[in-house]
């Protein structure tokens, strides 16, 4: 079992990673997404504050 | 901005913005921290600067919507903004297509001469700063927007057919970088319905039902998974409304992470201990 936290500052996060790589990571991330695999609280969020809204709009 | 992918990796990105920092305080305007934890039991593994996360992902962005948006052929490319992300999505696009002609336009022509030296220096590209907007998107293939704009700096008469347009710059409700008009004659793509209707580059039309979901295409996860189909001829303009999903940030830091322990890179801390 992992027993440390790594800290990665600017410059480390910078040196480990291609821009290739990240590339690779985003088309990953999107497909993962649009196959339903992925949790995001943000998203209720937004959805969340447009009903507030709508709500608060109706009570006027 | 939470995020975790089943089974795999899970995370948090806390980011805030600050306008006033480089005035002020000399810091940037956006900064963040990534922490990834266990998916299994929550151990905080690591703990990065996710500012630099952020600049990366969201050029990486850039490319992917350009690799499966693009024309075939298209080999020139024009930037409205030249800051860090135009920058990236400069560096994203050579990645995945062969650029031979790029123009770069900026309100403060010393900085789009400053990237357009630097692309011309580093990589060869013929490469010119251009005193306006329209010398920046009229007769080239892609399109890239990075910036803060509240009115739009593209016009759709400037737009020939054919183009693909990154519309990366507006992340906050009320901004907008593309014309309504531009808007409505092209092909929508969206990275997330609900983030790009509230802080998109669609997010205006939207608020004032001139655009609603069934004016966009599909999501381009979608189109990188084969449920949809992206460009469908050379002549329609496709359009790529970018708002930044935490999931590209946690793929990315976790990317970050498993190179950080296979080169042994990194502060090690037990946070237990």
């Amino acid at each position: 079992m992992v027993n440390n936290t790594i800290v990665l500052n600017k410059s480390s996060v910078e040196g480990l990673i291609e821009m290739s790589e990240v590339i690779d990571c985003v088309e990953t991330a999107f497909a993962e997404e649009a196959r339903c695999n992925v949790d995001m609280l943000q998203k209720n969020i937004y959805t969340l504050t447009r009903i507030v809204k709508k709500v608060l709009e109706i009570l006027g | 901005m939470p995020c975790s992918v089943i089974g795999s990796v899970a995370g948090v990105k806390a980011v805030n913005v600050h306008p006033d920092n480089p005035q002020k305080y000399n810091l940037p305007t956006v900064m963040a921290v990534i922490e990834l934890v266990d998916p299994d039991n929550g151990y905080p593994i690591a703990i990065m600067d996710g500012t630099s996360v952020t600049n990366l992902r969201t050029g990486a962005a850039a490319g992917v919507a350009t690799k499966y948006l693009a024309k075939e052929n298209a080999d020139s490319a024009g930037f409205i903004g030249s800051g860090v992300q135009a920058l990236l999505s400069f560096l994203a696009l050579q990645e995945i297509m062969e650029i031979n002609e790029i123009k770069i336009h900026n309100r403060h022509l010393e900085s789009s001469e400053k990237m357009a030296k630097m692309i011309r220096d580093t990589y060869g590209i013929d490469a010119k700063a251009v005193e306006t907007a329209r010398e920046a998107v009229t007769g080239l293939d892609v399109i890239t927007t990075t910036t803060h704009s509240r009115t739009p700096v593209v016009l759709s008469k400037w737009v020939d057919e054919g183009t693909h347009i990154n519309a990366m710059g507006a992340d906050a409700p009320g901004k907008q970088e593309l014309e309504t008009e531009l808007l409505l004659r092209s092909k929508i793509l969206i990275d997330d319905w609900e983030q790009a209707s509230h802080s998109g580059e669609i997010n205006i039309p939207v608020e004032a039902c001139v655009i609603g979901i069934d004016d966009i295409h599909s999501k381009i996860g979608d189109i990188l998974i084969g449920s949809k189909v992206g460009r469908s001829n050379e002549k329609e303009i496709t359009i790529f409304d970018s708002t930044g999903l935490a999931v590209q940030d946690i793929a990315t830091a976790w990317k970050v992470y498993e190179k950080a322990v296979k080169l042994d890179v990194g502060l090690k801390l037990d946070l237990l201990a």
